[in-house]
This record gives structure tokens, sequence and C-alpha cells, in this order.
């Protein structure tokens, strides 16, 4: 009898299922995103019927039993003193906005996992609903190397507040305490988000982020942010309808329209990027680290990079460590851990630290590409790192889709466009041939670990682009494409182990250029996911200003070179 | 801690917490009196179920307020859930 543990993250965006087997393994975790190709999936089943049945028959044939574990303990609600106007939570900034919030969750919460009976007849289902917050905590716990940690979870919102602070022992958790009430920095960035011009339901926090570096945060607008939410005992509280009414109109004149030029709102992104992290380091500071201790950080906030880039030093920390996918993709690996433990009770979190977890290509498309996609240069050189970097050296622009699909937002070189990051003019021609995005956008590095204390100050492994570091002054100006304007990278730090093919590659474009370094973005356009399917990476190569695209074993290119 | 220790240390807590709240003295709350007509929000209510279970180390459901509707009921209820701990 073998039975297997399906987590779904169940907020109503960024769906995801994550697959456990009985000797705690996580053998697969793919967000609903890829397959559909719809950038957070807003309001699709986790257990998409098509997207679920393929790895649940590879990788559970001999099932008998199945653990479905939701990400949430129940639907999200709050108890009415009958009469009042809106739910003590996000209905205080946005009431439209959080009703929709809310009914997205309810809906997927209350038809998590109903198609699994059906992909998997005759095997027996068993659901069960975890605490949202400790899901974040089992995947930031379990893709760790720890085994005791603090690890603190702040997001928008879980079931009663938007922090709790866990303790790890031995890899397992115990909740110290969490917050309760609307007081929330997820939501204060989101709010920051708009005011921006920006869309949070896209996801485009990233971009605020992105864009402070160009601004320089206001006195006035930080301390119109903080007075929306402020820190007691660690926890987020804040004020009625009318305090956020009235910051808005505090902030007008540093505010910019979706139509106006972006640079407008850059003082208004340095100045959330500032109260973020002042607020957050009064959040940090009442959970009593001591020095040398390890920090994971969890949920939606915890891919703030410019803020957890300077976590370590400052707070004098052992290390910090963030999950591959923090935010609500995540959780479906959570809580199929957390299904896991129960079962075996008193057993520690598995090591889980690979994010390639997802999707490989499929063979037949590939082969149907070479067959029918009359292209002028396909060769079996896609594993030839040395070809590969030859080709980077020139110039060449390619992207990479190579075995297993990475788990969360980021691309960590199998979902990968990769570029030489020597040329100034490079980043330019990303952002408006390749990926159509604006200008400022800021590319990041590769790097491998043991080179990444040379390149940078202060650096530790960041093996999932989860820190953002100072390069060092006389190396910036040899890698220009990935220093943003900060001076900053949110590099990812490769090993052999981690990945071999981009640890080979790294070395010999370092032969090639005489720099360790690569360019990394994600391989995709704007306001689509990362691709999945063959077909997704070829439109890109078909349609943009991409020179290759390397399929696993294949290479294809697009010119003579 | 005697069980009624706890109740009494349960009650005063409360009848702080509800009092700074609603603005009152805690003297002057009935603990038999329904909570929601002696004027506390639902905002009151989420919040002080986050101290209870700061204070007294035990996991409060967040509908505890809105079962239980007074000082007595929700003690009471608490008490229970630190006695299966």
């Amino acid at each position: 009898m073998s039975v297997y543990y399906i987590g779904l993250s169940v907020t109503g965006h960024d769906p995801a299922f994550a697959i456990v087997d009985s000797a705690g393994r996580l053998v697969f975790a793919e967000a609903t995103e890829r397959y559909l190709q719809d950038k957070r999936a807003w309001g699709a089943a986790p257990d998409h019927f098509d997207h679920l049945a393929g790895p649940l028959g590879r990788y559970c044939a001999d099932a008998t039993r199945f653990v479905v574990a939701a990400s949430w303990a129940r639907v999200k609600h709050w108890e009415q003193v009958p009469g009042e106007e809106g739910a003590p939570s996000a209905d205080i900034i946005d009431p439209v906005n959080a009703f929709w919030l809310r009914e997205h969750q309810r809906r997927a919460f209350e038809h998590f996992g109903l198609n699994v009976p059906r992909i998997a007849p005759g095997v027996s289902v068993e659901r069960r609903a975890y605490d949202h917050h400790l899901c974040h905590a089992a995947y930031a716990a379990a893709s760790s190397p720890f085994e005791d940690a603090h690890c603190l979870i702040v997001d928008g919102e879980g079931e009663v507040g938007s922090v709790s602070l866990y303790a790890m022992r031995e890899r397992r958790l115990t909740r110290r305490w969490r917050s309760w009430g609307p007081g929330s920095l997820g939501y204060l960035y989101g709010f920051v988000t708009g005011r921006c011009g920006f869309d949070w339901r896209r996801g485009e926090e990233w971009k605020v982020m992105g864009l402070a570096a160009f601004g320089r945060p206001v006195p006035e607008a930080v301390e119109s942010l903080k007075r929306l939410v402020w820190i007691e005992n660690g926890r987020p509280r804040t004020g009625d309808a009318s305090l956020w009414n009235d910051a808005g109109i505090a902030l007008g004149r540093w505010s910019r329209d979706r139509s106006e030029d972006v640079m407008a709102a850059a003082d208004l992104a340095a100045s959330g990027q500032a109260a973020y992290g002042a607020l957050a380091d009064e959040v940090l500071a009442a959970i009593g680290c001591a020095p040398g201790d390890n920090l994971l950080l969890g949920g939606g906030c915890a891919l703030n990079s410019s803020y957890n880039g300077t976590l370590r030093t400052r707070f004098g920390l052992g290390a910090v460590h963030v999950p591959p996918a923090p935010a609500d993709d995540g959780n479906a690996a959570g809580a199929a851990l957390l299904a896991w433990q129960e079962d075996n009770e008193g057993a520690a979190l598995p090591y889980c630290p690979s994010p390639y977890l997802g999707s490989e290509p499929d063979p037949k498309a590939v082969a149907g590409a070479i067959a029918h996609g009359g292209f002028g240069r396909v060769s079996e050189r896609g594993g030839d790192s040395r070809r590969v970097a030859e080709l980077l050296a020139g110039g060449a622009v390619i992207g990479v889709m190579r075995g297993r699909a990475e788990f969360g937002p980021r691309a960590l070189g199998d979902r990968s466009i990769l570029a030489d990051p020597r040329p100034p003019e490079m980043k330019d021609r990303l952002n408006r041939e390749v990926k159509g995005r604006e200008p400022y956008r800021p590319f990041a590095p590769i790097v491998a670990e043991e080179e990444a204390e040379r390149w940078f100050e202060d650096a530790g492994p960041s093996p999932y682009m989860s820190f953002a570091h100072r390069w060092r002054a006389d190396k910036a100006k040899r890698v220009p494409a990935v220093v943003h304007a900060d001076g900053t990278g949110r590099l990812q730090t490769v090993s052999g182990e981690s990945n071999p093919w981009l640890c080979a590659l790294l070395r010999d474009f370092d032969e090639a250029s005489g720099v360790p370094i690569l360019l990394n973005t994600s391989l995709n356009v704007m306001g689509k996911p990362i691709v999945h399917g063959v077909e997704d990476a070829l439109a890109i190569l078909m349609t943009t200003g991409l020179d290759a695209l390397v399929v696993d074993e294949v290479l294809i290119e697009k010119s003579a070179g | 801690m005697t069980d009624a220790a706890t109740r009494d240390e349960l009650i005063a807590f409360l009848l702080d917490r509800l009092a700074e709240r609603i603005g009152c003295d805690p003297g002057d709350i009935d603990r038999d009196a329904d909570l929601i007509e002696l004027g506390i929000r639902s905002i009151d209510a989420v919040l002080v179920s986050g101290e209870l279970e700061d204070r007294f180390g035990v996991e409060i459901d967040p509908v505890l307020l809105f079962e239980c509707r007074t000082v007595n009921r929700v003690a009471e209820s608490v008490i229970a859930s630190l006695t299966r701990r």
C-alpha cells in the first residue's frame, strides 16, 4: 500500500500542487499558472484536471491512498457585529478587493481536491486542511539545511493576521505567536504598489522594488506610510478606513497614474521600500534573535530580496534562508509536508533543497520542432556547455529549457534566458527586444557559490535569488548589465550539486570571456508566466530577439554563427 | 495554578481588555452581559482574541467571542482549552 500526499495551494491566486511520497520526499511541485500560461492563474483549480493527471500517473503509479492537503485551515471569514460595515480585515483598505480576494479563497477552499478521485478512480482520498502560515513555515523549514532556527512568516493575511513566528528545533516547528487583526506589511506594500501606478493583482510589487533604486525616500512620504501600520511587540497594527483614505491624499503628490512615465513613481517606490524595511526591522527586533541564530523567512513578503539581503549582517544572524517559493504557490509543498508529518508522528521535516521539481520538456514536441520547424541550424549540442558559452560570449541571447522546471517565481537556470553581462547595452537590448518590459527593470547574475564572495560584499549562499547584495566596486564595472541602479545584484549562487550543467556553463563562459558570471532572466515575456511547454519556448524564440534556444540536448540557432 | 485562580485571572484580564476597547471601567462590565450589547465591535473581538492567545498561551478560535458572547462563558471556554492542553 502506497500513500501519497498531494498539497494544494487554495488561496484563489497562485494555485499550485505538490506531491510528497510516503518516505517524505517532495517529488513534484508546480504552479498552475505554468500549465495554463495564465499569470497567477486567479480562480483556477490547483488540482486542475489535466495538469494534475500527468504527474499523478508518473509519480504515484502505485498509489492506494491519497491525502489531499489544503493550504488554509478554513474558509476566510470574520465574524461581524450586525450592522457593521466591512470585516476587520483588508476591507479597511479596500472593501471591493477584499471581497474579491475572500470569494476566490472560498471557492478554492470549498472545492479543493474535487478532481483527485476522478483522476484516480479506486484510490481512497482523504481531505485535510492546514493553517496557512504553518504551510509557509513548513516549506521554509524543509527547504533549509538548518536543524534549529527562528521561522518568521510575513504576508498579506492568514486565518487571523499577517505575521506568525515559529521556533524550529531539530526540524520540528512550534508556533510561538501570531498577530491578529488587519495590520499587514503585505497590504501596506500592495497599497504602495497601487499608488505607484502598478497592480498587485498582477504581482507588480516586483516593479516597486526594482524602481525604488531610482528614487530617494522622501521623509514625509515614509512617515505617512508608517502611520498606516505600526508594530506592537512584533505584531502589525493599523487604524480605520479614514487613515488609509487620508494617506492616499497625503501621498498624492508622489503617486503615479498608470499613464504617466514610470519614473514619476520612483521616490514613492523608494519611500515604500524604506517604510517596509523600517517596519519589518521592528518585527524582527521583537522576535529575540541571538547573535549567530538562523532565520527562516516565508510568506509573500519574503520575496523582498532588497530587504532580505541586508538582514544577516545587520542583525548578526548566522544564516538567513528563504525557500524557492515563499509565497502562496509554495504552500502546496508546505501542506503536503505537514500531512506527511502528521502521519509520521514525531518525524522531523525532511530536507528538500532542490527547486527543480516541475515538468520536463516533452520529447515529442522537441522532435516535432526539429522535423517541422524549418530551423536553419539545429544540433544536438544543447548539452554542450562549451558551445553554449561560446555563443553567449559572442553576444547571443539564449533561451534555456533543460530538465525540470523550477518551483517558485524565479528562473534558476532551467527555464532561463541567459546572456553576457559585460556589454552595457545588454540590459536595454533584453528589455526592449526580448522581454518587452520597462527599460529600468534590472537583470540578475548567476555566479558559482565559491566565487560569490569575490564579487559581492557580504554574500552568503543565495540558491533561489532571495537576496540582493552590493557588488564589490572594482567588479561591478566588469558586468554592467547585471548591476542595478543602487549598485546591487540579486544573485543566484549555484553549486555542482544543485545544477551541474549550469556550473559547467559558468566555467566555460569564464574561459571564453574572463568573467564567471552570467546574466539570467526568466524565460517568458512581460505579462506571461515562465514557459511550460516546448511550444511556449519556441513562440518566444520566434517572436522576440532571442538568438537561440536550448531544449534539453537540442540547440536551435536562428542564424549562422 | 488552580482552576479558580486561572478563572479569576482570565476574567480580570478579559474585563481589563474589553473595558479599554469599549472605553469604560472594568467594574462596569456585567460578566453575563452580551458583549455586542456592551458595544464591542468585531475589530475589538479580533484584537482581544489575539491578546488572550498571547497571554494564556492557548490557541483561540476566531469565533470564540461571538459564540460565547459573555465574559463568563468566554472564560469557561478558555479554561476548557487550557485543561485539554
